[in-house]
């Protein structure tokens, strides 16, 4: 049977975990769904500690507010990471501060998305995600410091 | 020339310049005033002694032998006369041997019967005078002249001897008599010029220690000042002006860091509030955005999946649900740019106000594509400024004038520049909208402040007061005018330079 890749969610807020469910699933994404409910967790599925192989997800959805281990720290593991550095990540955050939408790009993320109150703007920005997750799925080089 | 040099070089080369030759110059016209006045004195002296010995040499010598002959009623007789005359001549004779000169007799048809003088014809011009003095009728005295008189470099004194009609010349030469004089005069102008120099000098080091070299040390303490260094004192105990100037120093630059560490520390408080805030406002956009998230997206999803259980009166209820929380959301994000407009750094750079306005105006068409707006946009208007906020005060200045021409027929916006120079440049907004009433112009920048009924233009009234704090952020001004059904207008005067104030 055909294996199908699967999405990583980092979120803390299962309100949003749950709405960003909803939105792939409206978008058509149906892929299976992995939520790591902190940086720390997220790191563990990726980099498990018993030595064993790392999950492999097809696109990482990842928050920046996150408890103990901040999203752009786990972002910048990802990217010095061989076996992880080419997935595709997008960050879903509430800031648009300019600070943290340059530290993102400049750590490599692919995509971000600010989340708005406004739901409908959030489903078509998972709409486009999904889309550019399967026309790419590419990552670029990343200089991040 | 020398001006100019004066004017450029130090203060130490200048006193070296001027007061040592001054000085030198001073002894110098004073020691030649004293030795005129002792040469002068000399040659009175002189005189008195020549007076003197001709004096002595009529009452006593002549007289005497006058008296002799006269006594044996010889004195008529030529010869014999002669020869009492040139006997007492030759004891005058002898005198000058001694104390030099030249010493005539002379009788009233000017004939030199002796001299002590090979040469006495050189006198003549003199004899002349006395002659002619004596011709004259005048008392036949002693008779000196001052020495300018003389044709030659000559003291002379003349006295009459009336009872042989004799003239008795007595002749100095000048130089004789001062020839000793300058020999002084040589060592004594000598002394005077090494004095004179050696004074030059000690009033030279005595103004460089006491003027020179504190005006520099306190020099060398503005300079310190100026860089910013505070802690040094001049502490000067001296209590004349410069004293007093450094203890004047002293004391503002004690002020100076007060002030300035009061500042300083004010200016630490500023930024740890500063930091507060932005921390404050960065949790904010985060944590009070998460509830609205969940009351929009969960009343969306219950509308979208249960909409069918749902009655229309449930489904208006939670399409209000939604509305309210999307406008809060709208409110929070002009919260957070308002804040973000008054902190942060400021990126200034040249920056092409007309890109960044079509920009902002292409956004605008693509939010609403059934609108047809007449949009003119001047070229090519540059100020320096940080993009990112100017774009910030652009997107509401135009966004406003795209909301309030909403319901305007034939709907026009325009960029125009209306004044510029070295410095400035100022820039109106225009549109043909709503406008507003003017008597309200002065309220227009306050937060919260509204000029419509949400219901007619829906927003948050943050926005206005938005571009103002980035308007002022960067030295510039912002007015508005309006005409209700007429339209609004607003100038924006920016800077051109960095640092520089409108």
């Amino acid at each position: 049977m055909y294996d199908m890749k699967k999405i990583l969610i980092v979120e803390d807020d299962p309100k949003d975990e749950l709405l960003i469910r909803r939105s792939l699933k409206n978008a058509g994404l149906i892929n299976p769904i992995v939520v790591a409910n902190d940086g720390e967790r997220a790191l563990d599925a990726l980099f498990p500690k018993d030595g064993s192989e790392g999950m492999q997800p097809a696109l990482i959805l990842l928050d920046l507010m996150l408890p103990r281990i901040s999203g752009v720290d786990v972002l910048k593991k990802i990217r010095t990471e061989k076996r992880t550095r080419k997935i595709p990540v997008v960050i879903l955050t509430s800031s648009d501060e300019p600070y943290d939408i340059d530290s993102c790009y400049t750590c490599g993320a692919n995509s971000y998305v600010r989340k708005p109150v406004n739901f409908d703007d959030f489903s078509k920005a998972v709409e486009r995600v999904g889309l550019y997750w399967i026309l790419t799925n590419e990552s670029p080089e990343t200089e991040c410091s | 020339m020398l001006f100019r040099i004066l004017h450029n070089s130090s203060l130490r080369s200048k006193i070296a310049m001027l007061a040592v030759p001054a000085v030198l110059l001073a002894f110098a016209l004073f020691a030649s005033w004293v030795t005129q006045r002792q040469e002068q004195a000399f040659l009175n002296r002189t005189q008195i002694h020549m007076r003197f010995i001709t004096g002595d040499f009529v009452n006593h010598h002549l007289k005497k032998n006058y008296e002799l002959l006269e006594r044996n009623g010889l004195q008529e007789i030529e010869s014999y006369s002669t020869r009492y005359q040139e006997d007492a001549f030759n004891v005058l004779k002898e005198q000058l041997s001694t104390i030099g000169g030249v010493a005539l007799l002379v009788d009233v048809s000017g004939t030199i019967k002796f001299s002590s003088d090979p040469e006495p014809e050189r006198f003549r011009p003199v004899i002349d005078r006395v002659l002619v003095h004596a011709a004259s009728g005048q008392e036949h005295g002693q008779f000196c002249t001052q020495p300018e008189d003389l044709p030659l470099g000559y003291l002379f004194c003349d006295t009459y001897f009336a009872p042989w009609q004799l003239n008795i010349l007595y002749l100095i030469d000048r130089q004789e008599v001062t020839r000793e004089l300058l020999h002084d005069r040589k060592l004594y102008f000598a002394g005077a010029g090494i004095s004179a120099l050696l004074t030059g000098l000690l009033l030279f080091f005595l103004i460089n220690h006491f003027v020179v070299k504190r005006l520099t040390f306190l020099l060398g303490a503005i300079e310190r000042l100026r860089k910013g260094d505070f802690s040094g004192r001049l502490r000067l105990s001296a209590r004349d002006e410069i004293g007093r100037l450094a203890t004047a120093f002293d004391e503002m630059t004690e002020q100076l860091e007060k002030i300035t560490s009061a500042k300083d520390n004010f200016n630490h408080q500023l930024q740890a509030a500063n930091k507060e805030l932005e921390s404050f406002a960065y949790s904010v956009s985060h944590d009070l955005r998460a509830p609205l998230r969940a009351v929009d997206g969960f009343s969306q999803a219950l509308a979208e999946d249960y909409g069918d259980q749902l009655d229309v009166d449930a489904r208006k209820y939670l399409d209000y649900l939604r509305q309210g929380a999307q406008e809060m959301g709208i409110l929070i994000d002009d919260l957070l740019t308002l804040s973000r407009s008054t902190r942060g750094e400021l990126n200034l750079e040249w920056v092409d106000l007309s890109l960044i306005a079509r920009a902002v105006v292409d956004v605008l068409q693509e939010r609403n594509p059934e609108r047809t707006v007449d949009v003119t946009i001047e070229p090519d208007l540059k100020a320096c400024c940080d993009k990112r906020l100017i774009k910030v005060a652009l997107e509401n200045l135009f966004g406003n004038a795209w909301k309030y021409t909403g319901k305007t027929e034939q709907a026009k916006i325009s960029l125009t520049l209306t004044r510029e120079d070295d410095k400035t440049i100022e820039i109106a907004i225009a549109d043909n909208g709503a406008g507003f009433n003017n008597d309200y112009a002065g309220k227009l920048f306050e937060p919260f402040q509204r000029l419509h009924r949400k219901d007619e233009f829906p927003g948050s009234g943050i926005g206005l007061s938005t571009v103002q704090r980035i308007i002022n952020r960067h030295g510039g001004i912002i007015r508005g005018e309006g005409q209700v059904g007429h339209g609004a207008v607003f100038y924006l005067k920016l800077p051109k330079e960095r640092n520089s104030h409108v």
